[in-house]
């Protein structure tokens, strides 16, 4: 969907990111999904009278991490708040947030547009939370089950400028911010589990107006196509109701999926007064330089800069960089593999598509790979010393995934499956071939060259794939030349 | 062998030398609490049987020689320590019928001394008063006179400690709970250092000022118990890690030379002519036994009251708003919706101060007066530990009266709220500021106990129970015998 | 301070702290309000332009613990006191959103 012609839309984005801790943010409660309700919910989570939260430190590494990773300040002195309000999940009536002291401040990402366009988003904060309960509304009639297991699951809240100008550049940046997150080991990433949720604040304004429109946010997105589709409708209903000359309120929005249209919220965040004020439970929070230092230290490169290093040190395609960079352990992957072999374009044709290939099929992680980079290097060295034909190297690596064998030399020379390159033994078959097709010899040879994919594939044929066809390209045009 | 006068430390001595057992012992104050309570209303909970279980234990302890200073010393506990298995009320309808699945971290570390605890005490509601006559399970009645109050908001642990129903109790202070009932029962009571005992379990009123300490009848008693409850607590980000000093072997040292602080401040207004005349009796016997009296000034104390009234009715108005009807805590009947549900549960669960105190503190945080009223009151808070700061530069402890009367007549003041506020006109800066301070018997204004005020530096309870102690061997106003329950 | 709370106000903060708000009563609670309120408004004498906020007596830093999971959950008895407390799940009356 385009924008209205004579319109600008201006988008922020508030992300939730679910923190990939073993325990909650304020006790010592799992954080595991999708257990029996309110079976994670500890005396803490459920907000049972005179009890403490306290404050786990992966929290605080990981928010580091992220800061570091946006290019943020890191806060040395951070703060939890009170944020007040009064609704079933959130069980002490109030959420514990950070207001006026957020552990990251600023920062930015870059994104790329589907023109292959680059921007720089600006991020206004990053503060840690605790994520509220749930509610079930269709289990029992005329009543709401609240289930607490995700009561106290941490939160990293990542609030965006107003940079965002469209649907797809939303979509970008969201995809930006998700892949930096499992990048960093700080999110899961897993979005249906909730553990990335998107608040799109959304306004409209006429291309030649300086401020802002009103805006209103539609709230709890979980997926890239709600997104978009959300932002989509939301922009078309402002600009409609603006055209009919009707004024717009400030106000907060569902998107509803099967109506395809953004409704304003009855209850819970109508009454916007949440009166914060210091939790006086929790001391502030103090992190050393060393600690940032620590998290520094240990640092991975980043996607956009290993991507840029990809092309200039193993010679790829802007878009083979991006693919292997964008993901931790596939770029890691492909780097030894890389490494081991010399040969960064083979490393990467074949981790990006005999192996990715795979791997998806089979719905795998890569560090789940049956196939180890030690193995994929031995293999692609088989090819580049002439020992194995690319084609061989297909039926090798189906032996290594299906475990048939581990070591690929090894395994070629059991099964017999090295090139032919004695030319002795060639020579006739190449004789034998001409001399049977003259027609398309004479017609190779008058320059006809895709006639050579015919020979080639003959000898090929002949030589149960074992002939090297470089080598018999190269006779071939021998025999024929004058 | 005196029991009804008895402190914690003479009956460790008939307990080890075999004079009582522990279950005899359990038994004498079980038997007073039938006698007495029917009109004191000091227990809301007794747990007569599992006190004779612990009972039974001690003397078992005590027999093998591994008791520790509390093994089988019977006590109580406000109402306010959630322990497990037995229902905790806060002194409120709301929580009624409430059972903690998890206890205390004070009323673990006194359970594993081998305290002995005979119930929970009677408290006016989440803390919040100064008479205990804001109980939903009834007033308590100060066994000097049956007709006045025991102060508050620990007033049943008070009265019940001067009226010989239990050896010693826990209380808390937020303002002066522990202080001005202390005072207003002829006992020693202790708010320590915040932060020196664990909140943990303990059910909030105001999260930075509320702080647990013992209720006894002697400074030696005080220090006993405080060695128990006091300590780090990884359950609690503000319980301090410093380790806990042996408080009962500086009761004796020398106070030769103590340099004393006294504000006029506390002189000037609002205090009682008999009240202030038994103080500076007090200071008189303090500078008799080699103390310096050094005038100190504070210049922010006018405005503590004021400070802690925006302070800890915000700090209460978010801390009670997990009381909504639906995990546990009463319910209102048929509820048409969730907003009915909050509203009526909330409403008939709570009290009218309660309700009044989170009035304010909602209003104190809203927007648009945050900044008059919290952000203000913050800002004075640190003027006034300031004037702590810069006073113990110069004075080792602070002392004044703790009350400006004696205990009030039941129903005097319950109509007309503020007035009642000014009870702890002399404790709330202490608090305000998180200092150490106690109260101890000084004598008596119309055969009623007062309390005189000791204030310390942070984390510096054993020159308090030092110098408490040492007033306590030079008089005799802690040992005497609350009339009503002889 | 001469502020003062009004009805109006006063049925705000009600609904802000989930209690109820009755008209008959109203009165009566104000003057009890603002009777606090007059005792607060001492504060407006202090100079306290330049005074920095002290949001705790002690003025220390959180400890950090580390991320372990340490709660083994009864929910059987944590779920004791629960007024509606059916199949694993705390019942309200139905919330629309």
């Amino acid at each position: 969907m385009s924008i209205p012609v004579g319109w600008q839309v201006d988008i922020g984005l508030e992300i939730h990111a679910q923190l990939s801790t073993q325990s909650k943010i304020f006790s010592g409660a799992s954080t595991a999904f999708g257990e029996a309700p309110n079976s994670q919910a500890c005396a803490i989570d459920l907000g049972m009278p005179g009890v403490l939260p306290r404050v786990n430190a992966a929290v605080y590494e990981k928010a580091v991490r992220f800061g570091l990773g946006v290019t943020g300040t890191i806060n040395s002195e951070s703060r939890f708040d009170r944020k007040n309000y009064f609704y079933p999940d959130l069980p002490k009536g109030y959420q514990i947030t950070q207001m006026d002291e957020p552990i990251v401040v600023g920062g930015h990402i870059q994104i790329t547009g589907k023109d292959q366009s680059e921007k720089v988003v600006r991020i206004t904060r990053a503060h840690l939370e605790e994520d509220a309960g749930k509610s079930i509304h269709d289990f029992k009639p005329s009543f709401t089950g609240i289930d607490l297991n995700r009561a106290g699951t941490p939160l990293l809240e990542i609030v965006s400028e107003p940079d965002l100008k469209s649907a797809d550049e939303a979509v970008a940046y969201a995809k930006a911010i998700h892949q930096l997150l499992t990048y960093l080991d700080v999110c899961d990433g897993n979005m249906a589990e909730g553990s990335l949720r998107f608040d799109a604040n959304v306004s409209v304004r006429p291309v030649d107006a300086q401020d802002l429109g009103v805006r209103s946010e539609i709230k709890n997105l979980n997926s890239f196509r709600f997104l978009e589709q959300a932002i989509n409708h939301e922009v078309q209903r402002q600009v409609d109701a603006l055209t009919r000359g009707e004024t717009l309120t400030q106000d907060t929005r569902l998107f509803d999926p099967d109506r395809l249209e953004t409704r304003a919220m009855r209850s819970k965040e109508t009454a916007t007064d949440y009166r914060y004020f210091p939790e006086p439970d929790l001391l502030p929070v103090k992190i050393s330089d060393a600690f940032i230092n620590d998290i520094k230290d240990n640092m991975p490169e980043l996607p956009g800069p290993r991507s840029v290093r990809f092309q200039s040190e193993f010679g790829l395609s802007l878009a083979d960089a991006q693919l292997l960079a964008g993901d931790r352990g596939l770029g890691d992957f492909f780097e030894q593999v890389a490494m081991i072999t010399g040969n960064g374009r083979s490393a990467a044709n074949w981790v990006r598509g005999d192996l990715l290939g795979k791997l998806n099929e089979q719905n795998l992680n890569i560090s789940e790979s049956p196939v180890s980079p030690d193995q994929m290097g031995a293999l692609i060295g088989l090819i580049d010393d002439d020992i194995i034909s690319g084609k061989t190297a297909k039926t090798v690596f189906a032996a290594l995934w299906a475990g048939e064998t581990t070591q690929p030399a090894e395994y070629v020379k059991a099964q017999g499956l090295e090139q032919v390159s004695d030319a002795g033994a060639i020579e006739p078959l190449i004789e034998t071939l001409l001399a049977e097709h003259p027609k398309q010899a004479e017609d190779l040879r008058a320059g006809k060259d895709k006639l050579m994919g015919f020979f080639v594939g003959k000898v090929m044929q002949a030589t149960g794939g074992k002939a090297n066809p470089q080598q018999v390209n190269a006779m071939i045009r021998q025999k024929l030349s004058p | 062998m005196n029991l009804r006068s008895a402190t914690i430390a003479e009956l460790r001595a008939f307990l080890d030398r075999g004079d009582i057992s522990a279950v005899e012992l359990t038994d004498y104050y079980l038997d007073r609490i039938d006698r007495f309570d029917k009109s004191l209303n000091t227990y809301i909970t007794r747990t007569a049987d599992t006190a004779r279980a612990s009972a039974i234990a001690a003397d078992k302890v005590i027999a093998q020689g591994k008791a520790t200073s509390l093994t089988g010393i019977p006590i109580a506990e406000k109402d306010l320590f959630c322990i497990e298995g037995t229902r905790t009320t806060a002194g409120s309808k709301m929580l009624a019928n409430f059972k903690a699945p998890y206890t205390a971290t004070v009323s673990t570390k006194l359970a594993n001394a081998g305290a002995i605890t005979l119930g929970k005490t009677n408290m006016d509601e989440f803390a919040m008063g100064s008479s205990n006559e804001n109980s939903y399970f009834g007033p308590v009645r100060n066994p000097w006179d049956l007709n006045r109050v025991p102060g508050g908001s620990s007033g049943g642990s008070a009265a019940a400690v001067a009226a010989g129903l239990c050896a010693a109790s826990t209380g808390t202070d937020t303002g002066g709970s522990i202080r001005q009932p202390a005072a207003l029962c002829g006992l020693t009571g202790l708010k320590p250092t915040y932060g020196r005992i664990s909140r943990w379990g303990m059910i909030a009123f105001a999260s930075s000022l509320d702080q647990a300490g013992p209720m006894t009848r002697s400074a030696e008693d005080a220090a006993i118990m405080l060695e128990h409850m006091a300590g780090h607590d990884p359950q609690d980000s503000t319980a301090l890690a410093e380790p806990v000093p042996a408080y009962t072997s500086a009761l004796n040292n020398d106070i030769k030379g103590l340099r004393i602080g006294v504000c006029q401040a506390f002189f000037d207004t609002d205090l009682d002519a008999e009240v202030a005349a038994k103080t500076r009796e007090a200071l008189r016997v303090l500078e008799s036994l080699g103390a310096k009296l050094i005038d100190i000034a504070l210049p922010h104390m006018a405005y503590s009251l004021g400070a802690y009234y925006v302070i800890a009715p915000a700090e209460c108005s978010a801390n009670l708003a997990r009381f909504d009807g639906i995990r546990y805590g009463y319910r209102c009947e048929n509820p048409e919706d969730l907003q009915d549900l909050y509203t009526r549960s909330r409403g008939e669960g709570f009290g009218q101060e309660v309700k009044k105190r989170i009035l304010v503190g909602t209003f104190a945080l809203s927007a648009g007066y945050y900044d008059a009223f919290y952000g203000r009151a913050q800002r004075v808070r640190r003027l006034i530990k300031q004037d702590f700061v810069e006073a113990f530069n110069q004075v080792d402890v602070i002392v004044g009266p703790t009350t400006p009367t004696p205990a009030f007549g039941i129903g005097a003041k319950a109509e007309s709220g503020v007035d009642m506020y000014l009870q702890d006109i002399f404790t709330i800066s202490a608090s305000l500021a998180g200092v150490p301070a106690m109260s101890i018997p000084a004598g008596l204004v119309a055969d009623l106990p007062i309390g005189l005020q000791l204030i310390g530096n942070y984390l510096d309870e054993a020159t308090l129970l030092n110098l408490a102690h040492q007033f306590q061997q030079a008089t005799d106003w802690h040992t005497l015998i609350a009339p009503e329950a002889p | 301070m001469s502020t003062h709370l009004d009805e109006k106000t006063l049925r705000d903060m009600s609904v802000l702290a989930a209690l109820p708000y009755e008209p008959n009563q109203s009165m009566e609670t104000l003057a009890a309000l603002n009777e606090v309120l007059e005792l607060v408004s001492a504060l407006e004498a202090v100079e306290v332009d330049n005074v920095p906020p002290l949001a705790h007596p002690l003025e220390r830093f959180q400890s950090l613990t580390p991320d372990q999971v340490t709660e083994t959950v009864d929910s059987e008895a944590l779920s004791q006191n629960a007024p509606n407390f059916e199949d694993g799940l705390y019942f309200v009356p139905r919330v629309i959103e």
